[in-house]
């Protein structure tokens, strides 16, 4: 495992990486918003701890960047700071980010949050993978394409009649030019439902695979989000079947 | 300025290796401690420096550089008051004024001798404790 901590601070990135040794990975700490742009792109990293107040510019753009690649669509994502605001909790989970830590953090605290996130990943992972940057282009994934009908490409995810693109984090038709834009949320929401199309998901499930254990959403927040998600999928809204008592899932029209 | 905010911070909080660090009885969270103030100490004056020159030359975007690497060193080593000073003198500079900042600035320097001194007595303290640390266990092994 690889992590990628953003912090200016030497005492924190220092106290960051050191709650993060025993999870036996490798970290690699930048201090800027520009090199972690960088190093997102060269390296494959399993999870992002950032702080939000960096000298060249706030961490939620840096969180927005991250979520726009497909290849970490699902990578644990930690906001540090200092900030107790409640609209900078709220704009950090609407950015995408996991979870949120304040500063001064306890190291103990720190590395369960990063280890449960990551042991969520692995576990949503092993119900279906979303294996993505083939170096060849695009590849089936799934036995059943009929079933299934999940083709994925380096930058785009295919779904019948929907095109998922996570660097844009938007969903257009096929057949058609015009991407819906999603915020984070929705887009993630969206991904994992249509990439285990079939499968119905709880409100809990969602919300554990989505915001992970924050304290700050209630199985509520997911009806809201796919309210909005279904409002902006227009005709395609009925791809996401409520199943009364159960949750959510994504069928694809026979 | 919301002073308010700083009446329940501490100059430096003796319990802060429990707090932060995992629990004072472990070798491993006093080192971390101790290595995390080396840091910190070793950038203090420098630090404090900058933030003075940014200061006197009235430089916003130094001012906030300093404030926040200041601010991260002082929570991370147990000083809730400084390290909310410095974020309060960051946030006003973010918003674009030196108003007040030069107060703050100036209740910080008179507070920082006394975070040097009590954090002084603290790892003297934690020392002596490692000490008899290593003897128990050479006496044990």
């Amino acid at each position: 495992m690889k992590f990628l901590i953003v912090e200016d601070s030497e005492e924190t990135s220092h106290a960051v990486e050191a709650a993060l040794a025993p999870l036996d990975a490798e970290c690699v700490t930048v201090t800027g918003l520009s090199d972690a742009e960088k190093k997102i792109h060269e390296m494959d990293f399993s999870a992002f701890i950032v702080d939000l107040s960096l000298p060249d510019g706030d961490g939620f753009s840096l969180v927005n960047s991250i979520r726009r690649q497909a290849k970490y669509l699902q990578a644990p994502v930690i906001i540090l700071t200092g900030n107790n605001e409640i609209t900078s909790k709220v704009n950090a989970f609407s950015s995408g980010a996991d979870d949120y830590v304040m500063k001064p953090f306890n190291i103990l605290e720190l590395r369960a949050r990063v280890d449960s996130k990551i042991k969520r990943m692995k576990s949503t992972s092993s119900w279906g993978p979303l294996s993505l940057g083939s170096a060849s282009g695009s590849s089936r994934v799934g036995t059943s394409a009929a079933t299934l009908n999940l083709d994925i490409g380096k930058d785009e995810i295919v779904v019948g009649p929907l095109i998922l693109l996570p660097s844009q984090q938007s969903v257009c038709h096929k057949d058609l030019n015009n991407p819906i834009p999603l915020s984070s949320t929705e887009f993630r929401i969206l991904a994992l439902l249509a990439r285990n199309s079939g499968t119905i998901y709880s409100r809990d499930q969602i919300l554990e695979m989505i915001w992970g254990n924050a304290d700050s959403v209630t199985d509520r927040t997911v009806d809201s989000h796919v309210y909005t998600l279904r409002k902006k999928l227009g005709e395609y809204r009925k791809l996401i079947h409520s199943v009364q008592g159960q949750g959510y899932r994504f069928l694809l029209p026979a | 300025m919301e002073m308010k905010v700083l009446r329940d911070k501490t100059i430096f909080d003796p319990d802060v290796v429990d707090k932060l660090f995992g629990g004072k009885a472990q070798k491993g969270s006093i080192e971390l401690f101790s290595n995390c103030c080396i840091r910190m100490l070793s950038h203090l004056d420098d630090r404090m420096d900058g933030l003075k020159k940014s200061l006197d030359r009235r430089t916003l975007q130094e001012t906030i550089f300093f404030s926040h690497q200041l601010k991260g060193g002082f929570y991370m080593t147990g000083s809730s008051l400084l390290g909310a000073l410095c974020e309060s003198m960051e946030m006003q500079a973010r918003r674009g004024t030196f108003e007040g900042i030069e107060a703050m600035y100036v209740e910080m320097v008179s507070k920082v001798c006394e975070f040097k001194e009590q954090l002084a007595q603290f790892d003297a303290s934690i020392g002596k404790w490692l000490q008899n640390w290593e003897s128990e266990k050479m006496e044990k092994g």
